[in-house]
């Protein structure tokens, strides 16, 4: 009986530090995001500029934002973004580390790696900038590479048809991190069937298609559920680089969120453009999930 | 991967050979891959040390002799860059004290100490690691307006004192290795929870400690979209923010945009160098295994 409440006494304790250690979390979770989102509800539903008092608008706003038919090429362009990024970017970073892995132990191999992650680190104006001038239709080094093996380079940024995968060439660049993800698990994959499958004579391939692959598609669920999530996310180029054009062909959620509430000073309907942003996230998140089970290989699952 | 293709293996010695011949084939892939993801940075530092009248010509100029350094100097007096970058490094190092302290300790209880309704909590800072930034954006701004505290860093460094949840996970993975003897033995001798982390836990996990102050500089000095939103008047911008209004559609001084881009640069580059070992091992420590 004793022990018994001394051993109460000592949980109530811990449990006591535990909730003051995750105060300030506690903290920034009701003010940054219980508070915000519920907010965000409200603001759906009321007319709300920052210089006059509420107006109740019923679902007019939400209306609005469904109907508005920028967020209908927002949605569009994103997923034409996510369906070109995420395959090139993926599947660069694993032929990178794969690459890696197979030269490991070659002198500088640290180097060229950090070469390679670099750019991964530093999204941002600075990086926005270089790109667009890298682009440059008339006077950018892309194009008079590519004019000196014949070819008439595109306007890229400048022309509404080059415009996105110019954008989604940029996001391959940045798959350092990604690449620096793959190798981490490449070195930690078991070696035995590997040997195993050379000894029963398979190749390269047939061992990189049912061995490796499938090894490393816990990694690659994670990348691909970032990369939707980061993808829906997307601001700097877009917004440093075309402000969305041209004619809107590059305007993807984040920017679309942006410019109806700081451009437009419509903040209702901005909110409610980022609560379906919201509700996309989560559902697409969620059907991921639900899918994983078929293609994603845990080692050692129950 | 058709390169894999080699001969047929057969024995121990060609087998060992044959992986020699393939090292060296990928490592001069990836040499030439280094080469084209490092081209831009190249392409940066041509522009900015070239004079304006070569900018615009076709085929572009790669090398100019001498170098025009003065573009760096003339870039940085055209507009209050040096403020600017004591903001950047403030903001920056603000967010370094926050987030690493707010994170370890929220890491500290949810990795070592039991607590009625901890998976609750846990799934819930797990949940908000899935909500986009965008999603409270906007409700969040107009709160901070009505408050009257825009134009100042605080509505985007406060956050970074509540304990951000990416990081809280990965001090809670480090902390999970931790010898539980020693956690227990500090119990028994009578220390508290606070000096368990302080005395214990800290001074056996500094690479996270490292690395999460690493990544929460360079989520700071890129941050664009918070100053964009918040920032009104020119002496609290911030780098990325002053940076950006080197840009417009008329805007013919390319040299000092890449000029400035590069200083912006400098700092993470210098950052990623030093604690290169560190920001890639990091990877190994948490995040995967979701």
């Amino acid at each position: 009986m004793r022990n018994h409440q001394r051993h109460s006494h000592r949980d109530r304790y811990r449990e006591k530090w535990f909730y003051v250690l995750i105060g300030p979390w506690l903290i920034g979770f009701a003010l940054f995001q219980v508070v915000p989102l519920s907010a965000g509800l409200g603001l759906s539903l009321f007319d709300w500029t920052p210089a006059q008092p509420l107006r109740w608008a019923g679902l007019t706003q939400v209306m609005a934002a469904l109907t508005d038919p920028r967020t209908h090429l927002a949605l569009v362009n994103t997923a034409k973004y996510v369906l070109g990024s995420v395959p090139l970017t993926l599947g660069l970073a694993l032929v990178l580390a794969m690459s890696f892995h197979a030269a490991r132990g070659m002198p500088g191999t640290s180097v060229l790696r950090t070469a390679v992650f670099l750019p991964s680190v530093m999204s941002g104006v600075a990086i926005a900038f270089a790109w667009a001038w890298l682009f440059d239709p008339n006077f950018g080094p892309v194009n008079g590479a590519l004019e000196t093996i014949g070819i008439a380079g595109p306007g890229w940024f400048k022309n509404q048809h080059w415009a996105m995968p110019a954008m989604v060439l940029l996001s391959a660049w940045t798959c350092g991190g990604a690449m620096v993800i793959y190798l981490a698990a490449l070195q930690m994959l078991p070696r035995e069937l590997h040997e195993a499958a050379m000894l029963d004579g398979a190749g390269p391939w047939a061992r990189f298609r049912s061995i490796t692959l499938p090894l490393l598609s816990p990694v690659t669920f994670y990348l691909i559920v970032i990369a939707l999530i980061s993808a829906l996310q997307l601001f700097t180029p877009a917004y440093v680089i075309t402000r969305g054009g041209p004619q809107g062909a590059t305007l993807m959620t984040g920017l679309h969120v942006y410019l109806t509430g700081f451009q437009f000073g419509r903040f209702g309907q901005a909110s409610a453009l980022s609560l379906l942003v919201l509700l996309i996230a989560l559902a697409v998140t969620a059907i991921q999930f639900k899918l994983s089970g078929r293609w994603v290989h845990y080692e050692g699952q129950k | 991967m058709g390169a894999l293709r080699g001969p047929k293996v057969r024995s121990e010695k060609s087998k060992v050979e044959s992986s020699k011949g393939h090292s060296i084939f990928f490592y001069f892939l990836l040499l030439t891959c280094a080469v084209f993801f490092l081209f831009p940075f190249m392409w940066m530092l041509s522009t900015a040390l070239k004079p304006g009248h070569l900018l615009f010509v076709e085929p572009p100029v790669w090398f100019i002799w001498p170098p025009a350094w003065n573009n760096f100097v003339e870039a940085w007096n055209s507009a209050g860059f040096g403020r600017y970058g004591v903001n950047s490094m403030w903001v920056a190092g603000v967010t370094i004290i926050g987030t690493v302290g707010s994170s370890s300790l929220a890491g500290f209880a949810f990795a070592t100490l039991p607590a009625r309704g901890k998976r609750l909590w846990f799934g819930l800072l797990l949940a908000t690691m899935m909500v986009p930034a965008w999603a409270t954006l906007i409700p969040s701004f107009l709160l901070f307006s009505r408050l009257g505290l825009t134009d100042s860093y605080l509505p985007f460094v406060l956050p970074a004192f509540c304990a951000p949840a990416v990081y809280v996970f990965l001090f809670r993975q480090s902390f999970l290795g931790l010898p539980p003897q020693l956690l227990d033995a500090a119990e028994v001798d009578g220390a508290t929870p606070l000096q368990s982390y302080w005395h214990i836990a800290l001074p056996l996990s500094k690479p996270v400690l490292a690395t999460v102050a690493v990544f929460a500089f360079i989520g700071a000095w890129n941050d664009f979209l918070n100053p964009l939103i918040y920032l009104r008047s020119l002496e609290k911008y911030t780098l990325a923010l002053g940076l950006s209004f080197l840009n417009g559609p008329n805007f013919q001084r390319l040299h000092w945009q890449m000029a400035m881009s590069l200083v912006a640069l400098a700092p993470v580059v210098v950052i990623v160098l030093v604690a290169q070992k560190l920001v890639v091992n990091s990877f190994d420590v948490g995040g995967i295994h979701l």
